[in-house]
């Protein structure tokens, strides 16, 4: 008995540091920021207690937040399946029985995500050039006039999701390490039945990596949803005319331009109430799947 | 007979269709992989190009002249190594204060037996899953309460007192260190705190290489809390000189790329050492 008690005040010993850092800089600021939602707080003077009215701004008055949600909306509905699907895609020619099994094939694939994410901006933003950008000039090879990109309302947010996909780009080594992992018995008992190359991937690859498909699309959803650093680092500012003012970069306006800490707040609580919900819905189609 | 000739014809078909497919599928991975190399190519060639070559419609693919002189000037007008060196102090700190607590943390969730260890340790990762805009606002209003603004303790403190994700890949680690050595440690007397540091600490270097590594190449390209949190230009990071550059008026392409490409240099020569271990680290994360 006393030696457990001697063992449990150590074992808070080594994990202090946690409790420490996780009470400080997460449990208290959560609470906190609960509490900011429900107030006026310029950082100036202290939180005067408002009720519910950011949230009313929010829904009601604020005339940017219904651009910014569809914003969110193309780029969760479009922007994430069309990068998911295209870095999958990578994954499988790189799983496929033909493909050599080189690293210089697979090693490119780690670069992108572990460059600073300012310089990878600043390249981005000159890569997408429009009159003469290698994004452009590679599109004119094949015999397409690329567009404007981050100067295009139209083209500006595909210009993120293509950066995105590209600093994320390890995403693709991720699909790969879990399609290894399937019993290569499956695809002999394929093979036996006589199944196409494209009738396995579709019938066994895809459906055994099923679950590490969906934890990307909720880590992708998550990111997408708030993590504005991309808006930030390729100087978008929102624009042009609004077309890349995702949620999250309005919310990191208000509070770090305007100081508005309690209306920042509050969109917090709505954005972390959107993702959850989003997230959930996810959860709910894959186990769908898994009926079928 | 005619039958196994027309097998044969078939057959000869199908070798040729597979040689055709192997052909496509390599060659379109070559394709992919040289794309995503390309912009590192116009990075560091961007870097030595003139201004009007930057910019040149159709591209210039290799610098007439590389403008080394330009780059050396454009190095010394930048104060590049003053925020070579703030990021530098940045990191270093960082790196060992995480070494040290998030290793102290793995061992009090690993070599030592306490009751519901192993749920309050399920507790630790799901705070992984909390988001960040709600912690950044009131984490903004603490900092500048506490006096930190413009001080390296934002970027520091909160990271080096425990992520979750390094506690579990060090805890993951000690948990394959045979337990007979601390057994046969604490029959001779020695306490947790001996163990830790003489047995445990020693035999998990490839663990601990791997935080460092993945702590340096994280705080090195941190961009959004330098840039929250400093607004004194001499205690700028690389990312935040880089983004105050981008955002005057009249961006000089020229110099941000050789900046740009200045401080993608340390990461590529770290990654190059490092790619092997690397690539496992990638794919054992992956399939936790």
């Amino acid at each position: 008995m006393n030696r457990q008690r001697k063992d449990a005040m150590t074992a808070f010993l080594f994990i202090l540091p946690w409790i420490v850092g996780f009470l400080l800089f997460t449990m208290i600021p959560i609470f906190q920021s609960l509490y900011y939602s429900f107030t006026k707080f310029n950082l100036i003077t202290s939180p005067k207690f408002i009720g519910l009215e950011n949230f009313v701004r929010i829904f009601t008055e604020d005339e940017r937040v219904p651009g910014a949600l569809l914003n969110d909306a193309f780029m969760v509905f479009v922007g994430l399946p069309l990068g998911t699907a295209f870095t999958l895609i990578l994954a499988l020619l790189l799983n496929s029985p033909r493909a050599q099994k080189l690293s210089f094939l697979k090693l490119p694939y780690l670069l992108p995500p572990v460059v600073p994410i300012i310089a990878m901006a600043i390249l981005w933003r000159w890569v997408v050039h429009p009159s003469s950008g290698l994004v452009n000039t590679i599109l004119g090879f094949v015999g397409i006039q690329g567009p404007g990109w981050l100067q295009s309302e139209l083209w500006a947010k595909p210009a993120i999701v293509l950066f995105n996909t590209f600093i994320g780009s390890s995403n693709v080594l991720l699909y790969l390490a879990a399609l290894q992992g399937i019993p290569q018995s499956l695809y002999e008992a394929a093979d036996m039945d006589g199944a196409s190359g494209f009738q396995k991937t579709l019938h066994i690859s895809v459906p055994m990596i099923r679950p590490m498909i969906s934890f990307q699309l909720i880590m992708g959803i998550i990111f997408t949803m708030q993590n504005f650093a991309p808006v930030l680092a390729l100087g978008l500012q929102g624009g042009p005319n609004h077309s890349t003012r995702l949620f999250s970069y309005h919310l990191f306006l208000r509070a770090f331009r305007f100081y508005e800490m309690g209306y920042a707040s509050a969109m917090s609580w709505v954005l972390m109430i959107l993702t959850f919900i989003l997230t959930f819905f996810i959860f709910r189609f894959t186990d769908q799947f898994k009926d079928e | 007979m005619l039958l196994i000739q027309g097998n044969k014809k078939l057959n000869s078909i199908s070798i040729a269709r597979d040689k055709m497919q192997t052909i496509g599928i390599n060659a379109l991975l070559i394709i992919m992989g040289i794309l995503f190399l390309l912009p590192f190519y116009w990075l560091f060639t961007g870097a030595l190009k003139t201004s009007s070559e930057l910019f040149a419609a159709p591209p210039v693919w290799w610098p007439a002249d590389p403008q080394l002189e330009t780059f050396i000037e454009e190095v010394r007008r930048v104060n590049f190594f003053k925020h070579f060196g703030n990021t530098l102090f940045i990191v270093a700190t960082t790196i060992i204060g995480s070494l040290l607590f998030d290793s102290m943390v793995a061992y009090g969730f690993s070599r030592i037996e306490w009751k519901y260890r192993d749920k309050v340790f399920m507790f630790v990762l799901a705070t992984l899953m909390l988001p960040v805009p709600a912690i950044m606002v009131p984490r903004f209003v603490l900092f500048s309460k506490l006096g930190w603004l413009n001080t390296y303790a934002p970027l520091i403190v909160p990271r080096v007192l425990g992520l979750p994700f390094f506690i579990y890949l060090l805890r993951q680690f000690f948990r394959t260190i045979p337990f007979e050595l601390s057994d046969a440690a604490t029959v001779d007397g020695a306490g947790h705190w001996y163990i830790y540091s003489r047995i445990v600490l020693p035999l998990s270097k490839p663990a601990l290489v791997t935080v460092g590594i993945y702590t340096f190449l994280q705080v090195w390209g941190d961009f959004l809390e330098p840039y929250l949190y400093i607004s004194d230009q001499n205690l700028f990071t690389l990312s935040v000189k880089v983004q105050s550059l981008m955002s005057s008026l009249t961006p000089d392409y020229n110099r941000l790329l050789i900046v740009a490409a200045c401080m993608t240099l340390p990461v590529l020569v770290v990654f190059i050492v490092v790619q092997k271990s690397f690539m496992r680290g990638i794919a054992t994360t992956g399939l936790k």
